[in-house]
């Protein structure tokens, strides 16, 4: 194709971006296409990946396709492997999408589809998708050494250990949110809890069989498994209609202390009889989910019914309390920018590079696309009426137990609803109730049942596709459970082998049996305290686990800064200079304010110090039963503020290390090492 | 390899059942005179190896 005619088509694309960004923000009372949202969104990722990533990719690290990666020179035939970069971005996309992208923009669309959409597709391209390809091509010409590790390299041993704790406790925190968004979506919903539970037994059937009649043979047991997963799902269907019901009818206190007991039995068995095979299943479960959520957008084109930007960006949302700034940028983090990723990219993903310039299409490309998914998320969230969207994610403790005041408190915000239409819509999904089912994933399944809706089966079959987008969001859930809980007794294990060298030894079952006991009951508790919390357990733990993975993100962004410091092409530290700066900004604003806000609903201390004041006058605090819980909750929300604290502290301490490392790099004379 | 043929191929490596191919072809290449594990061995030595280390995300 000739020069100028690439020329002309990437301009085409740029304005043509511009003017979806334009549509968007000029609405003015009036639905907006979804088509536009998507247009901008695609359209900048061109962009960003053509321009930026190339730009990172040949001038700040010169990615040479005859530099020997480390697939090549340390091939073992299992860990370190060329494989074909289709395959990798595969493995990597598969890696990187979780749930994240699925709840944190649901979350955000209190504040309109704009604020959402903007830090979306901006920050992937300027910060999230930089951190992602920095790193992993950082690891990758380190020999594939994880974050911590590189961080140890680059910034000394206080940082290294810093970051390895900061990592085990923010996997404690996701861990925690994500069975909260889990419990408040199967809560009192018999269909969903069946076809839930219906899939270990499915999974554990597949185990089997790859382990003894047919080992490796993943896509053969992975498709019976998929039938078992349909099966499922219309079972669900059936129990909740017949006298059954009742007994899969779960309060959200007995699904907690099911999901623990399910979270330790699956970290503690062998991995090959639960927690593969789930992985294996839930992968093609996503991707094939994505896919056609994406089919369907394109397809429906829904107009957009929540407005461009709510009067709840001046910091008295439902959903979650605090200001547009700096809080849309923490709810946001999957999709946007995310620190663990970075986990991610310095894991097995750069051990099977072939070429070096493969890195530039799995680093950026890969969190390109979970962007994508993410605006897909957010496009689901605001096909909904607001107020829909309002009754379904206000917690009680903000609108009341009764759908008459909830309606019409609702409706005196300026978002119109009334019980009956909640009520029908309910009906029709097959629920009997939507009211407070916070924590995204049933948000997202409405908006999902609602564009699958009008592609394949009609109203009649809303219940169905509402089930369906419910139990695929918590199947993958609970599989970042297991996984994540295993990983943290490892992590664990790792750091207490320190001090105890018996713990330390993987291969010890009551050493692996205790540390996977302690993580359970670290999650465990996190989300007994959410789920216990009549704010709504999102509402606190949600902004934790935003701040805590922002800050691993400006852990990745220092050491990535530090690798190209050490570069001769020092000045292209911008890249990583310019998103950390961002971060610290808003991560250290939103800590600050979590932590020292005088308003209770956005300050931890603050939320203590007025439950202790309700308590001294013998008063109870809304949504608390007796004096002892109000103590747990006041105790609760001081620990919220300690885990806070922990995180601010561990990243000021890491990026003080990282600066006194490039002022000495700023002194030295130019090197000519390559990254 | 017509076009059919090699996305069935990536299909077949993304899924993970080329995997013990591969390390036969290794280990035929590098270790010719020490013996390979059997199908069963080296599934759940693969499974173990997944998921030790950090390897999701959110």
């Amino acid at each position: 194709m000739p020069t100028w005619l690439r020329t002309i088509a990437w301009i085409v694309i740029a304005l043509l971006g511009a003017v979806g960004f334009a549509m968007l923000a000029s609405s003015r009372g009036e639905p907006v296409s979804a088509a536009w949202m998507v247009v901008a969104a695609v359209c900048t990722y061109l962009v960003g990946y053509r321009f930026y990533s190339r730009f990172i990719a040949e001038r700040v690290f010169r990615l040479d396709a005859d530099r020997p990666t480390p697939a090549q020179r340390l091939n073992d035939g299992h860990d370190f492997m060329p494989t074909h970069p289709g395959i990798v971005f595969g493995h990597h996309f598969a890696a990187i999408a979780g749930a994240g992208p699925l709840v944190g923009p649901i979350l955000a669309a209190q504040f309109g589809y704009l604020p959402g959409i903007l830090w979306l597709v901006i920050g992937v391209v300027l910060a999230g998708a930089v951190q992602d390809c920095v790193i992993l091509i950082a690891s990758m010409r380190r020999d594939g050494r994880s974050l911590g590790q590189l961080a140890k390299d680059e910034l000394g041993p206080v940082a290294g250990f810093v970051a390895h704790l900061a990592v085990l406790a923010i996997m404690v925190i996701l861990l925690a949110v994500l069975a909260l968004v889990v419990v408040k979506a199967l809560a009192h919903s018999p269909w969903g809890t069946f076809s839930l539970a219906m899939t270990v037994p499915v999974a554990l059937v597949m185990g089997l069989y790859l382990r003894f009649w047919r080992p490796g043979r993943v896509l053969e047991a992975s498709l019976f498994g998929l039938v078992g997963v349909g099966a499922a799902l219309w079972g669900g269907k059936l129990v909740a209609a017949s006298a059954g019901a009742a007994l899969w009818t779960l309060s959200p206190v007995a699904l907690t202390w099911i999901l623990i007991a399910y979270g330790f039995a699956a970290s503690v068995l062998p991995v090959w009889l639960l927690l593969a095979p789930r992985d294996y299943l839930s992968s093609f479960i996503k991707i094939g989910t994505i896919g056609a959520l994406a089919i369907g957008i394109l397809w429906v084109m829904p107009q957009l019914q929540m407005p461009a930007v709510t009067r709840f960006v001046d910091g008295t949302g439902p959903v979650f309390s605090g200001n547009l700034f700096p809080f849309v940028f923490i709810t946001i983090a999957c999709g946007a920018v995310s620190g663990f990723h970075a986990l991610v990219s310095s894991g097995t993903t750069p051990k099977l590079i072939a070429r070096e310039p493969d890195a530039r299409l799995i680093g950026y490309g890969a969190m390109l696309v979970e962007s994508g998914v993410a605006v897909m998320a957010l496009i689901a969230a605001c096909v909904l009426t607001p107020g829909v969207y309002f009754a379904i994610n206000a917690p009680s403790g903000v609108v009341g137990a009764d759908p008459v005041a909830a309606t019409a408190l609702i409706s005196q915000w300026g978002f119109p609803v009334a019980p009956v239409e909640m009520a029908d819509l309910a009906r029709s999904l097959g629920e009997t109730t939507l009211f407070a089912r916070t924590g995204g994933a049933p948000t997202l399944a409405v908006g999902m049942a609602h564009i699958f809706a009008q592609v394949v089966g009609g109203p009649g079959w809303m219940g169905f596709w509402y089930h369906f987008a419910i139990m695929f969001e918590a199947l993958f859930i609970l599989t970042t459970i297991d996984a994540g809980t295993r990983v943290g007794r490892f992590m664990l294990q790792d750091l207490l082998g320190h001090v105890w060298p018996k713990v330390g030894e993987v291969t010890w079952t009551p050493g692996s049996v205790l540390t996977s006991a302690l993580i359970t009951a670290g999650w465990g508790y996190f989300l007994y305290q959410g789920v216990v919390d009549p704010l709504g357990g999102i509402n606190s733990l949600w902004p934790l686990f935003g701040i805590a993975n922002q800050l691993l993100a400006a852990i990745a962004l220092c050491v990535g800064t530090t690798v190209i410091l050490r570069t001769s092409r020092r000045r292209y530290a911008i890249v990583t200079l310019l998103p950390l700066g961002w971060l610290l900004a808003v991560t250290v604003s939103a800590g600050w304010q979590k932590l020292f806000a005088e308003s209770p609903k956005i300050g931890f201390l603050a939320h203590a110090a007025a439950i202790d004041a309700k308590l001294a006058t013998g008063a109870l605090p809304p949504g608390v039963t007796t004096m002892a819980d109000g103590a747990r909750l006041a105790f609760n929300a001081r620990l919220d503020a300690l885990v806070t604290g922990v995180f601010l502290v561990s990243v000021l301490v890491i990026v003080l290390v990282s600066v006194g490392h490039w002022i000495r790099l700023g002194r030295q004379a130019r090197p000519v090492v390559p990254a | 390899m017509s076009a059919w043929q090699r996305l069935g191929h990536l299909w077949a490596w993304w899924n993970g059942d080329l995997a013990y191919h591969r390390y036969l072809a290794h280990q035929r290449a590098v270790h010719p005179e020490a013996e390979p594990l059997s199908r069963q061995a080296f599934y759940l030595q693969a499974v173990e190896r997944r998921y030790t280390g950090v390897n999701r995300c959110c």
